[in-house]
């Protein structure tokens, strides 16, 4: 008779082969914390090449959701997200439970014996590596161990070594692993907690912003999504990556266009979240929120520094009736140049002087909206007489002004009346006096923007012109009108694809962030700029510019549009949203998670991931917005800064190193701090283009400075 | 066994093909489901041919009566369970002599202090044999038990205690009924030999130990701290007001104990008394009288009735968890269900090809 507890030899074979697949992927697997679980299928639910089951061991208490982990088929490692979670008992029913209790004096009363409880979690296969580098497998894993899986392993299953491009990071994993130190010991914090293993989730440059694939798309709740946040994050690790050789030793221009739209949300980004040592006091009086330690570690494990941006440049129109008007005349024309106390007139919260050498006005005569009918009149008013009459002062009179189409509307009119004639150049004398009522009302409705005259804008920068390198570029619309912004945007963005068009957006890539996404391109609408958001989500990753688009419900917006993004995050998502078909590809523990997201933590999807992941980031590099106002802006503001250094700083971006801030301050004494901050303006302005000049010396903007200085000083 | 569990059938299905190709009239019953109606084994007492008061008892604590069970004052000591289980299942039959496979297992759970429940290390057993009436000394049989044996497991003779008689074993060898009824028996022999082996381990390694151990079944060694759990019983020990007493025992009380000398006579050679009593686990009202209803059995010196009504509460405390899964959960433990089902599962593993098995 034999006795034995198990067939030794088939263990000892099953224990060479784990031991053959731990030692082939052994970079991929955490084998200091050990196995985790063990692989199981059944009848009803077996494993398959993209999903599998595991029950987790007892002592695996950090395993949650959203954590990576690795096991083995026959030849394979799979990788894979955990995604939901199911404890089992062997009750039959919760009846069974009620029974039990009834035996026992007093509810709290334990039973002497615990029901044993399983949990098992489901795992999305994220990748499969075969031993072979030549083998694609998709076989499912065998009953096995479960272990948790590396950065390395993570690395893979997100693809990483199929990036063509640049590798950015977008969210950093947290797994329940520990951190080692070099002795391969878990590291703990301060209070003894461990630390747990944390990687970053990368994206492929040549996913992210073209030519491969292309667009971001972030949907979220507003306020409690984080949506903004990381756009900010993202793209400052975008400027920040692209500026590093690739393996061609080629570096990228990228620059950014954005729309801001609530409060000073935009308005600050030059400004650091975490404030200078003589700062923090200031910091904390206006109650802004610095980078933790968490953060500033999270930065540095993603390759990062937190620095806000070095170039950024706001655009505003004017606030409604402060908009300069022409003098009288046909051909009467506003040189914003020449206009003084501009900042203050812009319908923008950064309107402080010295923080305002980068604040530009948008002024439009009638000529630019000439090219939006659809906007400028109502839709009932808008017929094919109407638009007839338009097009002959746009494109056969070359009309730019109001005061001109004023003027031969009514030249027009007495016309008629005096050749007792019913036409103007063919249009009807109705349509004529009914085009002249609605002009008449334009300055009104796109108060701020409409001037009655051309406009000159002279040296100002324009919101259209070409881009600088890491140039950060926003239209502040958060106070204007709905006519204002609609045309603002839809202007703007069709103006950057026209450069993207011609090749000439002066960098290599140009993002546009669009915020409420949903508003400007709506699913089953049209429009001109939702035409134009399709065209770029369809041709803009070939063309250079790339859409960032962010959203409150993304069932609501155009399908084109998302079928052409190539990345997506999800923040915390409404259930009244979430029961869309938009979210159906997402299993429904991960839709539940969604539900419940705290802010900091977004779901990410990427071309090259085959399930979505969970991942953190830390605070923007910026101070928010509102903070920024507080500190810079607001009459107490503490670190509004000094006309003269402003000026000083202002030339060092420009590349000037001979001024001191000694002599700068000398020069600037007298003049207040609106003259100062127009000098700045002008300096930037006529600087704009001439680095290679700078660099050569043959042009000193310390000496040209000192020009506008003296005569400043001398009025 | 030289293969793996997926590969018992193969090997087997080969090793009749081999019987065949030599020209032995061996025909293969491994789709045949298993002897036992179930295979949980252990906990039921075989039948008794015996009219109820025949075995003289010792009543230790007076007549028999009801007596309530207090909460007791220290917390449980059950912490130790040891069941088994076993099937038989038919393999082949030369000619029209029955070949059987036994398994058995058998383990013994240990309860940690939050509760949980694990196997004590090493304790788990698993025994194969083939059942072959071995004395049937033909060539053709010496070929079957060779072929068995090199499968794996070892050859048991089932009629083995008639081979004394060889006029008897022979008509034996040929009776396919009484083959079978040893088949099972001895499977049976095989699993309480486990059983026994592990309490005198267990005895051993807990010698002066304030733990105890639960045993599912008939305590058939008299250990120290141990009790055995009968669930259902063939053979009444009392009659008439006794009786009365006993099947209308309220939930939550016990019997009075007594002390039988002779109940294990038939099976095993060595008697030794126990103390018995039995325990009403749940309310019998509207039900079989003996729902609900163990008998325990106890070591003959364990007679102090404070001892057996705190062993009693303790007992009592161990009906939540209740097993609902298990039909017989009015008389079982949670411990014991949980051991049982690891059992069965293991066993299930080692017959997991087989056609019978899984019927």
């Amino acid at each position: 008779m034999t006795t034995y507890d198990t067939d030794l030899a088939t263990e000892s074979r099953a224990n060479a082969h784990l031991d053959h697949l731990l030692a082939s992927f052994g970079d991929f697997v955490d084998q200091r914390f050990g196995p985790i679980g063990r692989v199981v299928g059944s009848e009803r639910e077996p494993a398959g090449s993209h999903q599998f089951f595991f029950w987790a061991s007892d002592s695996a208490t950090t395993l949650d959701v959203g954590h990576i982990v690795v096991t083995f088929s026959e030849e394979a490692a799979v990788i894979g997200v955990v995604d939901e979670p199911r404890r089992f008992s062997d009750l039959r029913s919760f009846l069974d439970d009620y029974f039990d209790r009834h035996i026992e004096d007093e509810l709290a009363d334990e039973p002497p014996t615990k029901r044993p409880e399983i949990l098992v979690f489901s795992v999305n296969v994220l990748a499969t590596k075969h031993l072979r580098d030549d083998v694609t497998s998709h076989r499912p894993p065998t009953g096995g161990p479960v272990y948790f899986a590396t950065p390395a392993a993570i690395d893979f299953a997100t693809g990483v070594h199929e990036f063509t491009g640049r590798a950015i990071p977008a969210l950093l994993h947290t797994n329940g692993n520990p951190e080692y130190d070099e002795l391969g010991d878990p590291q703990f914090d301060a209070d003894g907690n461990v630390l747990f293993q944390r990687a970053p989730i990368w994206l492929d440059e040549d996913y992210l912003l073209g030519p491969e694939a292309g667009h971001g798309n972030w949907t979220g709740q507003s306020g409690l999504a984080t949506k903004t946040s990381h756009v900010l994050f993202l793209i400052s690790a975008i400027f920040q990556k692209l500026q590093r050789p690739n393996l061609l030793g080629e570096t990228r221009k990228v620059a950014t266009l954005m729309f801001n739209v609530k409060g000073p949300d935009l308005l600050w980004l030059d400004k650091p979240a975490s404030p200078a040592p003589d700062q923090v006091d200031a910091y904390r009086k206006a109650n802004a929120r610095a980078l933790r330690d968490q953060d500033l570690t999270a930065y540095a494990a993603m390759g990062l520094e937190p620095r806000p941006f070095s170039s950024l440049q706001i655009f505003a129109p004017f606030k409604p009736g402060g908009q300069p008007n022409a003098g009288h005349g046909q051909n009467a024309t506003v040189h914003l140049g020449s206009e003084r106390e501009v900042v203050r007139r812009l319908n923008t919260l950064r309107n402080r002087p010295e923080e305002s050498a980068n604040v530009h006005p948008i002024l439009w005569d009638i000529g630019s909206l000439l090219y939006y009918p659809h906007k400028l009149f109502e839709f009932q008013d808008l017929d094919d007489k109407l638009f007839g009459l338009i097009y002959e002062l746009r494109d056969n009179m070359q009309l730019r002004s109001l005061r001109e189409i004023e003027t031969t509307l009514n030249d027009a009119i007495d016309e008629m009346e005096r050749d007792d004639r019913s036409d103007w150049r063919g249009h009807h004398k109705a349509t004529v006096a009914k085009a002249r009522n609605r002009f008449n009302q334009m300055i009104g409705k796109f108060g701020g923007l409409l001037t009655d005259g051309k406009v000159d804008y002279g040296n100002l920068p324009r919101v259209d012109q070409p881009f600088e390198d890491h140039e950060v570029r926003v239209v502040d619309i958060a106070h204007c009108n709905t006519n204002v912004q609609e045309v603002l945007v839809s202007s703007i963005i069709g103006e950057i694809w026209k450069m993207a068009e011609e090749g000439t957006l002066g960098v290599d890539k140009v993002i546009i962030f669009v915020d409420e996404l949903n508003k400007y391109a709506q699913s089953g609408s049209q429009s001109a700029l939702r035409n134009t958001l399709v065209d770029i989500a369809a041709r803009g990753r070939h063309l250079n510019v790339v859409l960032f688009g962010a959203q409150q419900f993304r069932s609501k917006v155009d399908d084109e549009i998302l079928g052409n993004c190539g990345t997506s995050f999800y923040g915390r998502v409404g259930d009244e949203e979430i029961t869309n078909a938009s979210y159906r590809s997402l299993s429904e523990n991960t839709k539940t998670e969604l539900l419940g997201l705290p802010k900091g933590r977004l779901l990410a999807r990427h071309a090259h991931f085959r399930s979505p992941l969970f991942g953190e980031f830390p605070l923007p590099p910026t101070v928010a917005g509102s903070a920024g106002q507080r500190l810079y802006n607001d009459s107490e503001a503490e670190l509004t800064i000094r006309p003269a250094e402003a000026l000083f700083r202002a030339m060092q971006a420009l590349g000037e190193t001979q001024a001191t801030l000694a002599e700068v301050s000398n020069y600037c004494d007298g003049l207040s701090g609106v003259e100062v901050t127009e000098i700045i303006a002008k300096i930037e302005t006529e600087a704009r283009g001439k680095g290679d000049l700078i660099a050569a010396k043959r042009f000193s903007v310390w000496a040209q400075t000192k020009r506008h200085l003296i005569r400043a000083r001398s009025k | 066994m030289s293969g793996s569990a997926a590969g018992l059938a193969t090997e087997f299905n080969r090793f009749v093909k081999q019987c065949r190709d030599r020209g032995i009239d061996f025909a293969g019953m491994q789709r045949a489901q298993a002897v036992e109606l179930g295979i949980g084994g252990g906990g039921v007492e075989s039948t008794s041919n015996r009219l109820a008061g025949d075995e003289e008892i010792h009543r230790i604590e007076g007549p028999i009566i009801a007596r309530a069970v207090p909460k007791p004052a220290r917390s449980t000591r059950l912490r130790y369970f040891l069941d088994g289980a076993q099937q038989t299942l038919p393999a082949g039959r030369m000619g029209h002599v029955p070949i059987y496979l036994s398994l058995a297992a058998a383990g013994i759970l240990v309860r940690n202090d939050d509760g949980s429940t694990s196997l004590v290390r090493d304790s788990l057993r698993v025994m194969t044999s083939w059942l072959v009436p071995e004395g049937i000394d033909s060539a053709d049989a010496r070929f079957v038990c060779d072929g068995l044996r090199a499968i794996g497991g070892s050859v048991v003779d089932p009629l083995g205690n008639l081979s004394s008689d060889r006029e008897r074993y022979r008509r034996a060898a040929s009776d396919y009924i009484m083959i079978e009824q040893r088949a099972m028996s001895a499977t049976n022999q095989i699993r309480a030999g486990m059983e026994s082996a592990l309490l005198n381990d267990w005895a051993r390694k807990h010698n002066g130990s304030d733990d105890w151990i639960v045993v599912d079944g008939q305590l058939q060694t008299p250990v120290r701290n141990a009790v055995g759990l009968v669930k259902s019983f063939t053979y009444q020990y009392v009659t008439g007001a006794e009786a009365t007493a006993l099947f209308s025992l309220p939930a939550g009380q016990r019997s009075s104990a007594f002390i039988s000398a002779n109940q294990y006579r038939e099976r095993v050679p060595d008697v030794k008394e126990r103390t018995l009593w039995y325990l009403r686990f749940h309310n019998a009202d509207g039900l079989d009288a003996r729902h609900g209803l163990i008998r325990l059995e106890a070591a003959p010196d364990f007679v102090d009735s404070d001892q057996i009504d705190e062993l009693s509460g303790w007992l009592l405390a161990e009906r939540a968890p209740r097993a609902s899964a298990d039909a017989r959960w009015d008389s079982l433990i949670y411990p014991i269900h949980l051991l049982e089902r690891m059992l069965k599962r293991r066993l299930g593993n080692e017959t997991l090809s087989w056609p019978g098995a899984r019927r």
